[in-house]
């Protein structure tokens, strides 16, 4: 998503923000392929640099995770870097380093994704460490004690060494207590601690197969060779039989009640949280734009009215968080301990005047070309329209959205504006969490410098 | 672009380099992958050039320039800035800012008359600067709440000479003491055509963009720049370790820094090479292998440098739960130490040529890149014969050369370290480390 956020308060690890839209007819067509083994392979010709992105997204994520084994889709983010049947530890990212290239991975709650970027001349290099490890990966008691501690170090610095992680980690709990999103990727640290190389191979061997992923090749690559590496490397290994994920509908717990909590940080920070439509839903297109006018830049109307004109709010920002079949609109605001019911009144009032007279005509164009001119800018980048492919096939559904995402937003109207205004932001859809900062003396402070600034 | 094989140079486009007559150098690259064009201008005036007292003046200066100009307000700028699709971007570095602004080529000419009016005529209004104020107050508050900074504030105040404007961080005291009149000093002080550079790239007429160029930045006036505080890197000095206490933490944060050669030094490759095989390379490297893979004491460890033209800085940072802390202190030293000692190995340094050699073409895959390259480099001395012969410079590099230049830069007595942690938790790890000097992260790190 092409929302800048002021105060990345919410910049949750669970549903990575959308990154979509492409007028992507001048761009070249993609080519589908599907193996035998059911592994979906989308390649983009990009001839304008040597350079590969290689991206493979596995369809597992950490509401797939049972009770007990909360944060081992992560765990394997880390553990597909120790080794496999053909390579020692560390080696694939070694062998990609020395290529000159990248590779990283992330987990969110509903996929895995393993990436690298490289001179297009190792693409076949890239296709077989992905394939390696897709079937042979090792997995030991030694190696998962080391990767173990290494990810509780990670849970320490994200979590309890960090007051953004500690504050999304108590949002998770009110917005989703009891359902598969409730701990994320980062998971529990008992069950980080108790984790087995049985559970491990389970997981591995129920989740890391071909016909639960789908491969993304872009850049300077011809396709039918692409496809025939893919062959080579991938063909051989065998499906499997994935558990079918259970229909998960997010709605609020406690609509219009202010959670209480408490926070590291100097200032309060209200959040309402909004349950929306999911990446499938006809609905996703004029979200994005009423988000656009909502939360984006200084030009928005929330970040005018709430920072800049009723100096209600020290720092506001918005976040768009789409899964494939829920979303969520976040809105986060830093402010003076005596302004959340102003921060919150204001919020609603924003709200009132969309869902009565939509946007202006000024604001729509401003978006369609703020959409626009990102979509050029990401066409320069190999990692970025892999990424976006990816996104429209397993997030959205089918990649041929890729090619749709620009149209979609030109076609978005006043009415459809007013009409998901009006069917997502209302009281009875609302889960809001106020967060009072822990150290009172801290904040007294605070409250009266700030004070002394506005007089 | 052409791209190099190892002993290729890499061929970057033609740049058409003048300076106008009031000393404003311009350099522009027509390109015409796409229809976009990004428009840079960099300015000499940055936080090497902050008056004692006046920490964030900067930084301050720079956010002022979208809060309105002569003729326009802060909403009517962020509006139009918005309408054309686009966005400024402000990067400072320590001693130089670059302003960017990236638009679709048919506002081009609305690009160019907003970025050239924010950069010629602010007006630093006074709801503005209040505004930017509370921000730059509230980032000195949230800072003491993010580990990784309080650690490298108080590292810059250990590393850099009492009285240079480098080793001193923003306080609510030197925000506070900002006013008005010092923004505007420090704009005419620095913000001059004499001291700046227009780079633009994309989608142009390069006869045409200069002409527009000239139009609008012609009439900027040049003046004499004040003197900048002469760094003092004093490669001799004896590493100090300073333990900063902030109760609750169930990590603690080691950051370790040393002076390293300036980009000018003709050892600056070699440099960057040993860096990569120390902390710079990630699983590449022997401190990632140490401490991460086989020690499993930390979720990150590395090492990276800051190479200026005139100074250069060896970073190194990491967090470890509490118990871990003076063994993974111990085995960096170690590691370190055994650098030092018995030197690269040539498989350590040909990996490292490698990912150089197929790294530095992909960073520049757009025409942003390209520019910030170019831009980024000219700042620390290099030419574009430089950066073209890059990566054979790289390639020449030998194992005897890696070894001379960890022996002469890289040493463990000369290290200063920061650890961030809860004092009560880890003291008699701390005494294991050696003598300290002693700190609250609520003070600011400097007296």
């Amino acid at each position: 998503m092409k929302l800048i956020p002021k105060l990345i308060i919410i910049v949750l690890l669970f549903i990575v923000s959308t990154n979509y839209s492409h007028a992507a007819e001048q761009q070249g067509k993609i080519v589908s392929h599907t193996l035998n083994n059911g592994l979906k392979v989308l390649i983009l010709e990009k001839d304008s640099m040597p350079v590969v992105s290689v991206q493979v997204w596995y369809h597992v994520g950490s509401i797939d995770e049972p009770n007990g084994l909360k944060g081992i889709a992560h765990l394997f983010e880390h553990m597909m870097f120790r080794g496999s049947k053909n390579f020692g530890p560390q080696e694939h990212f070694q062998l990609i380093k020395a290529a000159g290239g990248n590779c990283n991975a992330y987990t969110s709650d509903e996929r895995t994704v393993y990436y690298e970027r490289v001179p297009s001349d190792k693409l076949d290099l890239v296709l077989r460490l992905e394939a390696d490890r897709m079937v042979w990966l090792k997995l030991d008691q030694n190696v998962l004690d080391t990767e173990r501690q290494v990810v509780m170090e990670e849970y320490r610095m994200r979590v309890d060494n960090d007051p953004i992680g500690a504050i999304q980690k108590d949002v998770r709990k009110f917005l989703f207590s009891n359902n598969p999103y409730e701990f994320g990727p980062i998971g529990k640290m008992e069950d980080i601690q108790n984790f087995t190389v049985e559970d491990c191979q389970k997981f591995y061997n129920t989740y890391y197969s071909p016909n639960n992923a789908t491969l993304v090749i872009v850049g300077d690559v011809k396709a039918d060779e692409a496809i025939e590496m893919v062959e080579n490397r991938f063909g051989f290994i065998d499906s499997s039989s994935i558990p079918a994920r259970p229909e998960i509908i997010l709605s609020p717990k406690r609509a219009s009640v202010v959670n209480k909590s408490t926070t590291e940080l100097p200032v309060p920070v209200s959040l309402l949280s909004f349950y929306t439509a999911g990446a499938r839903d006809e609905d996703r297109a004029a979200l994005e734009v009423l988000l656009y006018s909502l939360v984006d830049g200084k030009s928005s109307r929330l970040w005018r009215s709430l920072v800049k004109e009723k100096k209600v709010a020290e720092h506001f920002t918005g976040e768009y968080i789409e899964g494939a079949n829920n979303g969520l609109v976040i809105f986060a605001a830093a402010h003076l301990p005596s302004m959340s019911r102003k921060v919150e009144k204001n919020i609603w009032d924003q709200l009132e005047k969309i869902k009565t007279s939509g946007l202006e005509d000024a604001e729509f164009k401003k978006i369609r070309n703020q959409i626009r001119a990102g979509n050029l800018f990401e066409k320069y980048y190999v990692n970025q329209l892999a990424s976006t492919i990816g996104y429209s096939q397993v997030v959205r559904g089918d990649y041929e959205y890729f090619y749709k995402l620009d149209k979609e937003i030109e076609n978005v109207t006043q009415e459809d504006i007013i009409r998901v205004a009006n069917k997502y932001f209302n009281k009875e859809n609302v889960e809001m969490v106020y967060f009072e900062p822990r150290h009172k003396m801290f904040l007294a402070n605070i409250a009266g410098f700030f004070k002394s600034l506005f007089n | 672009m052409v791209l190099c094989a190892d002993q290729q140079p890499i061929h970057y486009p033609p740049i058409k380099d003048i300076i106008l007559p009031n000393g404003l150098r311009v350099m522009l690259i027509e390109q015409h992958q796409q229809e976009t064009i990004s428009y840079r201008v960099l300015v000499k005036g940055a936080r090497a050039d902050q008056p004692i007292g006046k920490e964030g003046i900067a930084d301050f200066t720079s956010s002022m320039l979208q809060e309105g100009t002569t003729t326009k307000s802060s909403d009517q700028i962020a509006d139009e800035i918005a309408g054309i699709g686009s966005s400024l971007t402000v990067s400072p570095q320590p001693n130089f800012a670059i302003f960017g602004l990236d638009v679709l080529s048919e506002f081009s000419q609305t690009g160019m008359n907003l970025f050239s009016d924010l950069i010629l005529n602010p007006s630093f209004p006074k709801d503005g600067f209040s505004r930017i104020k509370k921000d730059m107050l509230n980032s000195v508050e949230i800072g003491l709440t993010d580990n990784d900074t309080i650690a490298f504030n108080h590292g810059r105040c250990v590393l850099f000479e009492k009285g240079d404007p480098l080793g001193r961080s923003n306080t609510k005291k030197s925000i506070q003491s900002i006013k008005i009149k010092d923004i505007r000093n420090f704009y005419d002080n620095y913000y001059r055509p004499n001291n700046s550079v227009v780079f633009v790239i994309g989608d142009f007429s390069t006869e045409q963009m200069l002409k527009d160029i000239t139009a609008q930045f012609g009439s900027w006036q040049s003046a004499e720049i004040p003197k900048r505080f002469k760094t003092n890197s004093d490669f001799s000095s004896k590493g100090k370790i300073r333990v900063v206490d902030k109760p609750g933490m169930t990590q603690a944060v080691i950051y370790l820094n040393q002076w390293a050669p300036n980009s000018t030094n003709p050892k600056y490759y070699d440099y960057q090479l040993a860096n990569y095989v120390l902390g710079g390379g990630d699983f590449s490297s022997r401190l990632t292998n140490a401490v991460r893979a086989k020690g499993g004491m930390t979720y990150h460890i590395g090492s990276f440098t800051n190479i200026h033209a005139n100074y250069g800085v060896l970073n190194i940072t990491t967090s470890t739960r509490n118990q871990e802390l003076y063994n993974a202190y111990k085995l960096i030293l170690s590691e370190i130490q055994n650098l030092s000692d018995k030197g690269v190995t040539d498989d350590e340094l040909q990996r490292a040529q490698d990912y150089i050699s197929g790294a530095i073409p992909l960073q520049l895959e757009s025409p942003a890149q390209v520019a910030d390259k170019i831009l980024s480099s000219f700042m620390r001395g290099f030419t574009i014969d430089d950066l073209s012969k890059e990566v054979i410079n790289f390639n020449k590099v030998t194992v005897s050369d890696v070894n001379s230049v960890i022996r002469e830069f890289i040493q463990t007595e000369t290290l200063n370290a920061v650890i961030v942690c809860d004092l009560e938790k880890v003291e008699s790890q701390l005494k294991q480390i050696g003598a300290y000097e002693k700190v609250s992260y609520k003070d600011a790190p400097y007296k």
